[in-house]
């Protein structure tokens, strides 16, 4: 597949896929209440952005499959990035929270988008430097 | 890796996007090459190679004594 035609592929699919994540979190949160704690409805319901992060997941290894290796290397490094970055912050405030018990606990939610959001900065630092 | 890519694609007179299309990379991917910020793999080197009807050597400046 040509480069251009995978990189609108790739970006079409990926606004897609975040759009509807965002709008399912916050469909999610608005529905939550009307739901009771624990049910299998609650359970299902707040499993649904989740099928979003699949599809975004999805998207990013087409990518790294069809695009050439130029731009592999650059996602492949901006994912690492976001990795390492989310390793180190969790790890560190994880020991953080264990050992203070008065501290706010930091809920997980958050790791998917401090990861996307650390790679989306890097991979933009890094266009920016490519064209 | 130091190149010859950008003066060689002057020569014939291309520009970085048509080197692209005909090495099916991205005319992102062209600019990094020519500018050092990646080193192609072999088979994208001899591509290049083929195309220039150059060696690889004549294309790619290895730095290491």
């Amino acid at each position: 597949m040509k480069p251009k035609i995978a990189q609108k592929r790739y970006m079409s699919s990926i606004i897609g896929t975040s759009l509807a994540y965002v709008a399912s979190v916050f469909g999610v949160s608005f529905l939550h209440d009307k739901v009771a704690d624990g049910s299998v409805e609650g359970i299902l319901l707040a499993l649904i952005p989740g099928v979003f992060i699949a599809l975004m997941t999805a998207s990013m290894w087409r990518f790294l499959k069809e695009t050439d290796e130029v731009a592999r290397h650059e996602l492949t490094q901006a994912m690492m990035v976001g990795l390492f970055v989310l390793l180190a912050l969790s790890g560190g405030w994880g020991l953080v929270e264990l050992y203070n018990d008065s501290l706010p606990r930091l809920p997980i939610f958050f790791a998917f988008p401090l990861f996307f959001l650390i790679f989306g900065l890097f991979s933009a630092f890094k266009y920016k430097r490519c064209v | 890796m130091e190149n010859n890519l950008k003066s060689l694609r002057a020569e014939k007179g291309w520009s970085q996007a048509a080197l692209g299309d005909q090495l099916d990379i991205s005319r992102q991917s062209v600019n990094a090459i020519e500018t050092g910020r990646y080193d192609p793999s072999l088979p994208l080197a001899f591509k290049i190679s083929r195309l220039f009807e150059l060696s690889i050597e004549d294309i790619f400046i290895d730095g290491a004594v």
